[in-house]
């Protein structure tokens, strides 16, 4: 495995995931019309960090102009179009490393994508949102079943729990500076985004709190997006992918160091440094793997 | 369903002069005339959707655009019996060997040019005489491990060959995905009929390339050098990699250290003992070629001069497959071989000659004109179809540099059905076999379609398709189990 290829494998995972991440976020509020659901819009371009890009482009923050700039804009590096179409990128550099089917799954993936984009401005979201998350299902599905898990897998592995700690983190924090955070139903609504309305649900048995949902999301060390399961996954990748005897590889201690953190952190403690304070050093902590990983592949390159 | 608009003046494969149809396509004949062209055409748009969801395409660069294509598929295959094949199988492989004698012998003792067999001029002052070659012996001296020698039919149907491809010849990830498409489009079809397997060859392939490592080991590193993703041939190389099962890599994966080559992984450096490149020999290694190439690796040349790595296929083959030097063939065959050739070039004139540069020009309108280094159908002149105002510019041009030119009579392409708007309508072919060392050929090869009407430009770049070549045999023997690709001696 080149070290250019270890790189495409990371970001074809990550940049999955982000698409996938994309259309959950956006299809919690779609269906919706109660009196939160402006301010929500708000607070979703606010996680993405794309604040500045958004405003270049729209004048206005509704449910059309979020859809059109998560979903299809050209624009913005982070819509779903855009991650389909560097994820298809890398995927074509590894090629040849990667079964056929497994090929095509990505390829067939950015198609279709690319034609909705062209297509459907507006119409049939959700069914569109949908499809995005059956079409990621699909390459997980199809990575678990035929990729030998070597050294390749496990590089896909630690670029997609990389990302799904990060875009969890950014949801509980969004939703935490909601100004209707009270609310009930917007809990609902995030535990929803994330699939694990039914996971809380046999956990809690009906309490539906900030507290509680935000203690669930990040502690709870079964729920795979959780960011315990996440970075828990992730260190297990980087252990996988770095292991070549002494010194331990710097990806590897960060992510020891970012899995204590979660450990010793219980929920009194997070709410007493501030949720948005606890989810912000993560989110850094979390970003520093990334380029450590990323100065091992390209910087050391005889040692590597 | 079929055609009935047949041309005398050329060979048609499926159909006799009595416009019977030939044995060999009797089966396929009633298949596909018994099939609406509803389903046919169902059948053609479904192979279209595979090929662009497997991401079968190539890239067209048109001035500032670049845009993804599908080599379009014909769902009529070709049929080659065993009989016609067998020659074909033995003419190519001794004009491989033939060539390669030739390459050797340029580049060491130059017997050829000293009998005066081949004017010497025409061989050292070629543009693609690689002097960097001059006194190096190549592992196993074997400069061509795979060539792809384009064949056509004259109106009698006898095979010629049209020109050599010794360089990097492209396309034979089509002769694969076409056969994989037919047996999935049309399961039935194939089992009736005793088709030659071609999977064999491609573990044939990689076990001769490993052959040709220097280093003695058990397993031999061979890598794909390729110049990247935006090469239009990619799809090629990416096959390749996979089903040799050996690795794709660009320049910037290898660096040379000791006069060894290694690749960069993430498990640290390995030595590679064999590059297949696909890449042209003046971007290779910047310290011998050009130094502005970044797809190349540094000190490659200097590697491979100290017998460290084999390159495949050979730099500097591209003197030998000049369309000036293709006349000569027939002469090497007999200079080193000592035998007849088996297979007859296509009659090519020399402009250089007076005698023959006045026959050519006097006889333009009747000649196809090509440039000697050319390739890819661009700046050629197809004299029938060209209008007074061509003829007479191609005329001036002639004259100044008649060197970078040679004239054929133009050639009669075989003919034959292709599906085309619900209709079997007769196209010209031709075919690229690909050899592997001069010892093997892939049964079979690529079936090039010109898919516009009376076009002679077979060409994928220009509006060219593909069908499935089958060499049929006609008794018992040996066929590929659909299941797992292996042979097993038919029932």
């Amino acid at each position: 495995m080149l070290n250019r290829q270890a790189d495409s494998l990371i970001w074809l995972a990550r940049m999955i995931e982000r698409a996938e991440n994309n259309a959950r976020m956006l299809e919690v509020y779609y269906a919706e019309s109660t009196e939160e659901k402006e301010a929500y819009w708000e607070s979703l371009i606010a996680v993405t960090g794309d604040v500045a890009l958004f405003r270049q482009h729209y004048d206005q923050i509704d449910a059309l102009s979020a859809f059109d700039f998560l979903s299809f804009s050209d624009k913005n590096p982070n819509s779903i179009y855009q991650c389909l179409r560097q994820a298809r990128e890398n995927a074509l550099v590894v090629r040849e490393t990667l079964p056929n089917e497994i090929y095509e799954v990505v390829n067939a993936f950015y198609l279709v994508v690319r034609s909705c984009a062209e297509k459907l401005t507006g119409k049939a979201p959700l069914e569109f949102l949908h499809l995005v998350k059956k079409r990621s299902f699909l390459f997980q599905g199809m990575i678990e079943a035929i990729l030998p898990q070597g050294k390749g897998w496990s590089f896909l592995q630690l670029g997609r729990y990389l990302e799904r700690a990060d875009k969890t983190a950014r949801i509980i924090d969004a939703a935490n500076a909601h100004p209707y955070k009270e609310k009930e139903n917007l809990w609902l609504r995030v535990l929803l985004s994330v699939s694990a309305y039914e996971a809380y649900q046999r956990e809690w048995c009906g309490r539906m709190g900030p507290r509680e949902v935000i203690d669930f999301l990040i502690h709870q060390p079964d729920f795979p997006r959780s960011l315990r399961f996440s970075i828990a996954q992730a260190l297990e990748a980087a252990q996988k992918a770095f292991k070549n005897g002494l010194p331990i590889a710097e990806p590897i201690k960060l992510l020891e160091q970012l899995d204590q953190y979660l450990r010793f952190n219980t929920i009194d403690e997070i709410e007493r440094q501030g949720v948005h304070f606890f989810l912000q050093s993560f989110l850094r902590e979390n970003n520093k793997v990334g380029f450590a990983v990323n100065k091992i592949l390209f910087h050391s390159r005889d040692s590597a | 369903m079929f055609s009935l608009d047949r041309e005398k003046r050329f060979f048609n494969e499926m159909f006799d002069e009595a416009y019977g149809v030939r044995p060999c396509y009797e089966n396929l004949y009633d298949y596909f005339s018994n099939l609406s062209p509803m389903m046919l055409a169902n059948l053609q748009r479904k192979a279209e959707h595979l090929f662009i969801n497997l991401g079968v395409t190539f890239t067209v660069y048109h001035e500032s655009t670049s845009m993804e294509r599908t080599l379009p598929f014909d769902i009529l295959p070709r049929v080659i019996p065993e009989e016609e094949w067998n020659i074909l199988d033995e003419g190519l492989r001794q004009r491989v060997r033939a060539l390669n004698a030739f390459l050797r012998d340029i580049y060491h003792e130059q017997e050829i040019l000293r009998d005066q067999v081949i004017p010497r001029e025409l061989v050292v002052s070629h543009p693609d005489f690689c002097w960097a070659m001059v006194g190096l012996n190549v592992p196993m001296n074997e400069y061509i491990p795979l060539a792809g020698i384009d064949v056509i039919r004259d109106d009698q149907g006898k095979y010629f060959v049209l020109e050599d491809n010794l360089r990097v010849p492209s396309g034979i990830s089509y002769v694969y995905e076409n056969r994989k498409m037919m047996t999935q489009l049309f399961p039935e079809i194939c089992q009736q009929h005793i088709i030659e397997p071609i999977m064999p060859s491609l573990s044939y392939l990689a076990r001769y390339l490993q052959s040709l490592a220097p280093r003695r080991t058990s397993k031999p590193t061979v890598v794909l050098l390729t110049p990247g993703r935006y090469n239009s041939a990619y799809y090629d190389h990416v096959f390749l990699a996979q089903q040799l099962g050996i690795d794709l890599v660009e320049g910037q994966d290898l660096m040379t250290l000791d006069n060894r080559v290694f690749m960069r992984g993430v498990e640290g450096l390995r030595q590679v003992d064999v590059i297949y490149r696909r890449l042209d020999d003046a971007f290779l290694d910047p310290l011998v070629f050009r130094p502005d190439s970044m797809l190349g690796v540094p000190g490659l040349i200097s590697a491979y001069r100290a017998g460290n790595v084999a390159i495949v296929n050979a730099p500097g083959t591209g003197v030998a497959d000049d369309k000036a030097i293709f006349s000569f063939v027939p002469a090497m065959i007999e200079y080193y071989l000592g035998e007849k050739p088996l297979l007859d070039n296509v009659p090519t004139y020399l402009l250089k000659n007076r005698e023959e540069q006045d026959f050519v020009i006097n006889n333009l309108e009747k000649m196809v004109v090509k440039k000697t280094t050319g390739a890819g159908g661009y700046g050629m002149l197809i004299g029938p179809k060209a209008s007074e105002q061509e003829l007479e510019a191609f005329r001036k041009i002639l004259r100044k540099s008649p060197l970078d030119y040679i004239a054929q009579p133009t050639i009669q392409l075989s003919q034959h059905p292709s599906f085309i708007d619900g209709l079997f309508a007769n196209r010209h072919i031709d075919l690229r076999p690909f050899v592997i060392g001069g010892k093997k050929v892939i049964p079979g090869g690529l079936t090039r379609v010109a898919l516009r009407e009376g076009s002679l430009v077979v060409n994928s770049s220009q509006g060219g398709g593909s069908k499935d070549t089958w060499i049929l045999r006609s008794h018992r023997g040996e066929r590929e189990c659909q299941l797992c690709s292996t042979v097993k001696p038919t029932a």
